[in-house]
């Protein structure tokens, strides 16, 4: 034992001889951890820079696009500059911008926007908008409005909208609504056939649906593949006996409108069709068909138990009825107020996971105030910034 | 000052090998954290830009936050005919951009 210990001190003892070296093998690891910290800070500001010069092409482009509408607002095309960044602003067919900021030494950064006839209505902004004060006490996050303040659907917009009857992404189902009331309903009743949701996407953002929507009882949620916004208009009812699930990058917003010749209702005793000790809401007498229109049913008889989550966006025309827990992950719009129909209570919370930016942002078939304007800038993939990556810093990070 | 062996030469070469090697790599992590620091502040502008950018309400008190994240350009609000927006001018131009 003693003999090794020997032989290890004299191992050590033979660095003492050598300082010169010792001292090389210190500063080379100094050294090393200098690099390292230098190398990965370089590396996050690399990474942070990257992150910034679009931004900044972004809002040159923002600020070269209101420079040029403002000073010619039929302007086709048009080059300024913006301090260092030259956008050129070109309006394109089918009436929309591009907008393509150069940033020196950075590359060409290309986006696109719509051009928009004016502001959306200040509700899709919001996670809930209601008429009724009544209705703050069953839907949390409330916001009172005046009748005024509620959206407008556009007639002309309307009129040239595919009909939802048209399309195979709903499918009539005359036995639905046997599920739920005793009596069914006189209109007739939709449900969504998500295999064909594609064709959601190829009608153009807006859709109407002569007839009730239903979100049938079953197990799993209706899922739906939404790739762009839509508006869907149900003339009728929505019924939600399961939730709604929207997947990919569109936003739906589902409106339920009362006709000329048809009543909405509060359904006090929660049995689908008027009664008399049913609330009339925004017409003088009941009048069209016994179930009414413009109402949104969140859980129904006879689906099974638990919370219903909506992925879209509501807008009712007539009441909300709430007869399980629910939420709704878009803006929420009461143009009257909410019924529980559940005896054992029930409540809403909006999610407001999305909302619209209502000044740049377009809810097809509303109508809008305000001046034209651009809608929100939107990145195109460039070929010479997007397909490749910097290899090296092309400028000081600071 | 006179080195009496050449072991104790050596020993006074490497400890200033050593002293400066630290030194080096304490002034070189310095700027390395310096520049970290800078890219974090950046980031956290870049977070509240992009908050900015989503949000109704756009103020010049809001913008004041972002000084300094595009180098020579400076972030305004300007008044566009339909609301206010987001714009950059170059640093040290005033009036509108």
């Amino acid at each position: 034992m003693s003999h090794r210990r020997a032989g290890g001190l004299g191992t050590w003892r033979c660095l003492w001889d050598a300082p010169l070296w010792v001292a090389a093998c210190g500063a080379m690891v100094l050294a090393a951890l200098a690099l390292a910290a230098v190398g990965g800070a370089l590396q996050r500001a690399e990474s942070v820079r990257r992150d910034t010069v679009p931004e900044l092409a972004r809002l040159a482009a923002e600020t070269g696009l209101a420079a040029t509408l403002a000073a010619s607002p039929d302007a086709a095309d048009a080059t300024v500059a913006v301090g260092g960044v030259r956008v050129a602003v070109r309006r394109a067919p089918g009436g929309s911008f591009e907008v393509t900021s150069v940033v020196a030494g950075e590359g060409e950064f290309r986006f696109r926007c719509e051009e928009l006839p004016g502001a959306a209505a200040p509700v899709f902004a919001r996670a809930s908008s209601a008429v009724d004060p009544g209705a703050a006490r069953l839907v949390g996050r409330t916001r009172l409005v005046a009748r005024e303040d509620l959206p407008q659907l556009d007639p002309v917009q309307l009129a040239g909208a595919p009909r939802g009857d048209r399309l195979a992404a709903f499918r009539a189902d005359p036995g639905v609504a046997l599920l739920s009331w005793q009596a069914g309903t006189d209109k007739p009743d939709f449900v969504f056939e998500p295999a064909r949701s594609a064709e959601l996407d190829a009608a153009g953002g807006l859709i109407v649906l002569p007839g009730h929507l239903w979100i049938p009882p079953g197990d799993q949620p209706i899922r739906l593949w939404l790739e762009r916004d839509l508006t869907l208009v149900v003339q009728g009812n929505i019924y939600f006996a399961r939730s709604l699930v929207v997947d990919g990058p569109g936003r739906l917003v589902c409106v339920a409108r009362r006709a000329n010749g048809e009543a909405s209702f509060a359904d006090r005793d929660a049995n689908g069709s008027w009664s008399p000790g049913d609330g009339l809401r925004g017409v003088g007498a009941f009048v069209g068909p016994a179930e009414g229109a413009g109402s949104v049913y969140l859980g129904l008889p006879g689906s099974a138990g638990g919370s219903i989550g909506c992925d879209a966006g509501l807008v009712v025309d007539g009441e909300l009825h709430v007869g399980r827990p629910a939420q709704v992950a878009g803006p929420l719009v009461l143009a009257h107020g909410a019924t529980v129909t559940n005896p054992l209570g029930a409540r809403l919370e909006p999610r407001f996971e999305w909302g619209f930016d209502v000044e740049r942002e377009r809810v097809r078939g509303f109508v809008t105030h305000g001046a034209p304007r651009p809608g929100i800038l939107r990145r195109v993939a460039s070929p010479g910034t997007d397909g490749q990556q910097a290899l090296y810093l092309a400028g000081p990070a600071r | 000052m006179r080195w009496r062996t050449a072991s104790q030469r050596e020993w006074w070469v490497a400890t200033i090998v050593l002293a400066a090697s630290a030194a080096t790599a304490w002034h070189l992590s310095h700027e390395a954290a310096h520049l970290d620091a800078v890219s974090v502040r950046r980031s956290e502008q870049l977070e509240h830009l992009s908050q900015l950018a989503r949000s109704a309400a756009v103020t010049p008190v809001a913008v004041r936050a972002l000084e300094g994240l595009f180098g020579e350009h400076d972030v305004v609000v300007a008044q566009a005919p339909w609301g206010p927006h987001l714009a950059v001018r170059e640093r040290g131009q005033g009036g509108p951009p």
